[in-house]
């Protein structure tokens, strides 16, 4: 079994799974001559901190890149000395001999120019290329900033990237950009970086997930793996909340060796504090509702197993997701209900009648998760006994699928 | 292997930069002259003034000398970053010409101080004039306290009016005008020089297309008019859209692209998030609810009411004129956001 890291963050790559792109997204734009900012965002518990400290493994070791965490301050002049000290350290350099030392031996600068002139002159004693200057939860840290020192830090960070030499990147994670930036000119660090966005995982990447994860430790019954899907919507977190409960029972489970959707229900249930008000499991991250959008267009892309509606991801269920899929890729035909019953159910029998009654349930869930009226279709059209017909949609073809038809 | 498009980075040497030749030319003649002493590169949001600038000084670098000033907001600060940027040159500490105290305080100094230290540090360097460069002016001067702003405007102008300092200003701006306090505007108008960076027309937005990809990908003539409707010859747009070719619907070496390629990698391309931040940030940020409305009121096909501010932003870049009160969105994708995201106002 692969070490479950809960609720901490993942530490190294022997311990993370799936999220190769962002992984090799991040890894392109720190091999690149760009000096731009990389901003890891996504919602809270997805894994930003575990990507962030795979990738400065990954640094460290590719690159001989070294890893600077900047902690939580709340002014330009307090970021500024958290950078210069820790790259003093990195270089073996004490701060006096560099810079200007301040109240209580910290470093202190008076003008950017100056600053890094100072960086510039530590890096270049330092035994390593150059250096990552980690923010985890910068949003947080803008947060707490008076709206001049989040702009001195921005303007910092900018010129720092833009007009000086000094060998160095940062890496952000933010759960969301705070609004005060989508106003403003310091916007700019943030437009020219690399953003890559984490999001839950798809039904297929969460069975993989969990699989890989316990290993040939347990076998999980048939419809384990979808209800938990459908109860942990793909959230890393959410399954090793799960999973780390799941253990607290290992030896019963191992006994039997196989984990059924009662032992999940049970899992699940578990409360997050003991009677004693003691920490027993961490809660379960929240999800933002998504917004209505009249007319916005739907993007079925099955490249990367995700539904859009205008800007907003949809939510949705293996078996909601297989049957856009299915009738978004035979766009403009009317799709009969045994194609659909075998694309979404293929390892099931149709039946016709049994299978009828769920098709319509399922048409019934997705047209409400996607915003769309039975009665006025913009999406899914029903043709009376012969069956569906997806419009106003635009598909990515899945990988393969791609392959196939070049 | 992918092609490297430099996407979403300003361009830093002259090799990646694509035709604003005319453009530098432009700079260079007047930096050249005596008079006037300030550039001011002026163009919309991400149409590449930072990345002109760049280019502009590695051209320059050899017979001036470029300092580039961070954003700070009060004269004073704004006087150290030039001095201490200056002493750097010159291979000298601040304190050891007597400018700043051993705990980093810098010395009061006036105007006459400053500009005399700075010809007697350019001395040092053996270079005749300083370029005083600053991106995003606006920035400073639309955040700044209103009487520092002004103090900074009074030195500017006044660095550049007399002869004797050997002083000149590189700005990048996205307005002039409007960024400027009324008793400013003349002055800084007769003293400056604007080089107006544009969206490419359709022929040299093809060029540009055609440059970046060389044989990578290939573009049937409509996918270019399609590309072209969608990210209206804006360097940043159009990048955009190839990355989104090439990285998201992993468009390898030797493809072909047809206009349905173009219009799915441009629904893509709204969701990439600095993407998608960019459009926000510039209905936010750089247009008026006026001008949306405009812009609205263009692409419903009746006669635009308000033809000034349409012609602004046919200046700006944003509209294209098609006779009388009629106008067409130029950059596609942000009429796209428009639509998506103030549906109210587009009939929706």
């Amino acid at each position: 079994m692969a070490h479950l890291c809960f609720p901490d963050p993942v530490r190294t790559a022997a311990d993370f799974f799936n999220r190769e792109k962002e992984l090799a997204e991040v890894q392109r734009a720190l091999r690149s001559a760009g000096r731009h900012a990389i901003v890891i965002l996504g919602p809270r518990k997805i894994g930003k901190s575990s990507l962030l400290n795979v990738l400065v493994e990954w640094g460290e070791h590719e690159l001989n890149l070294a890893a600077v965490h900047v902690p939580r301050v709340n002014s330009a002049a307090d970021f500024a000395a958290e950078v210069v000290e820790a790259l003093c350290y990195q270089a073996g350099v004490p701060v006096q001999e560099v810079g200007l030392v301040g109240e209580g031996g910290r470093f202190r600068f008076t003008t950017v120019t100056g600053l890094t002139h100072t960086l510039n002159l530590v890096a270049r004693r330092a035994p390593v290329t150059g250096f990552l200057v980690c923010v985890d939860k910068f949003d947080d840290m803008l947060r707490i900033c008076t709206e001049q020192e989040m702009r001195s830090i921005l303007n910092l960070m900018w010129y720092i990237i833009e007009k000086s030499w000094v060998p160095l990147r940062f890496i952000v994670t933010m759960t969301q950009i705070p609004e005060v930036i989508w106003k403003s000119y310091e916007s700019e660090l943030l437009l020219a970086s690399t953003v890559v966005e984490l999001t839950p995982w798809d039904a297929r990447r969460t069975q993989h997930f969990v699989e890989w994860l316990v290993g040939d430790r347990w076998r999980f019954e048939d419809g384990a793996h979808e209800w938990l899907f459908r109860h942990t919507e793909g959230h890393p977190f959410a399954l090793k909340r799960v999973l780390k409960a799941l253990l607290t029972r290992e030896q019963e489970l191992r006994s039997r060796e196989t984990v059924t959707v009662e032992d999940l229900k049970e899992s699940i249930n578990i409360p997050r504090r003991t009677a004693t008000g003691e920490r027993h499991l961490p809660r379960m991250p929240k999800r933002a509702p998504t917004e209505k959008q009249p007319d916005a267009v739907l993007l079925v892309d099955a490249a990367q197993q995700r539904v859009f509606l205008g800007d907003e991801e949809v939510d949705l269920s293996p078996f909601e997701y297989r049957l856009l899929v299915c009738l978004a890729r035979r766009q403009g035909k009317v799709v009969g209900k045994e194609t659909v019953a075998r694309e979404v159910w293929p390892e099931e029998a149709y039946a016709k009648g049994f299978g009828d009654t769920r098709i319509d349930a399922l048409i019934a869930r997705v047209r409400k998760r996607i915003g769309d009226d039975a009665r006025h279709p913009r999406f899914i059209e029903t043709r009376r006994g012969i069956g569906y017909i997806l419009h106003n949609f635009k598909y990515v073809p899945s990988a393969s699928e791609a392959e196939d038809t070049s | 292997m992918t092609l490297e498009l430099n996407f979403p980075n300003p361009v830093l040497s002259g090799r990646d930069l694509f035709d604003r030749d005319a453009e530098l030319r432009e700079a260079h003649a007047v930096l050249a002259q005596s008079s006037p002493r300030i550039v001011v590169f002026l163009g919309e949001r991400k149409i590449g003034k930072t990345s002109t600038l760049n280019v502009f000084i590695e051209r320059e670098q050899s017979h001036v000398l470029p300092l580039h000033l961070p954003t700070v907001y009060s004269l004073t600060d704004f006087w150290a970053e030039i001095l201490e940027g200056l002493c750097g040159a010159a291979d000298i500490s601040m304190q050891a010409l007597g400018l700043m105290d051993e705990r980093g305080y810098v010395f009061p100094l006036d105007e006459q101080q400053v500009l005399q230290i700075i010809a007697d540090l350019l001395a040092r360097t053996s270079r005749p004039v300083v370029v005083l460069c600053l991106d995003e002016f606006d920035s400073f001067l639309t955040k700044c306290d209103a009487d520092e702003r002004d103090a900074v405007l009074e030195f500017v102008c006044r660095s550049v009016e007399a002869d004797e300092w050997p002083v000149r200003w590189v700005f990048t701006m996205t307005r002039v005008e409007e960024s400027l306090p009324a008793r400013f505007r003349d002055r800084f108008q007769r003293l400056s020089h604007q080089v107006r960076l544009a969206p490419w027309e359709e022929e040299s937005a093809r060029a540009f297309v055609e440059w970046l990809l060389g044989d990578y990908l290939t573009f049937s003539d409509a996918a270019h008019e399609e590309l072209y409707v969608a990210a209206g010859g804006h360097p940043y747009f159009t990048k955009a859209v190839l990355h989104t070719l090439i990285n998201e619907l992993g468009k390898g070496q030797g493809a072909h692209i047809l206009p349905e390629d173009v219009h799915l990698a441009v629904e893509v391309t709204l969701r990439l998030p600095n993407v998608a931040w960019t459009l926000r940030n510039l209905a936010h940020a750089h247009l008026s609810g006026r001008e949306q409305a405009v812009l609205t009121e263009s692409v419903s096909g009746h006669p635009v009411q308000d033809t000034d501010v349409a012609e602004r932003l046919v200046q700006r870049g944003y509209l294209i004129h098609q006779g009388e009160g009629h106008y067409a969105l130029r950059l596609g994708l942000l009429g796209m956001w428009l639509f998506r995201h103030a549906p109210e106002a587009w009939g929706g």
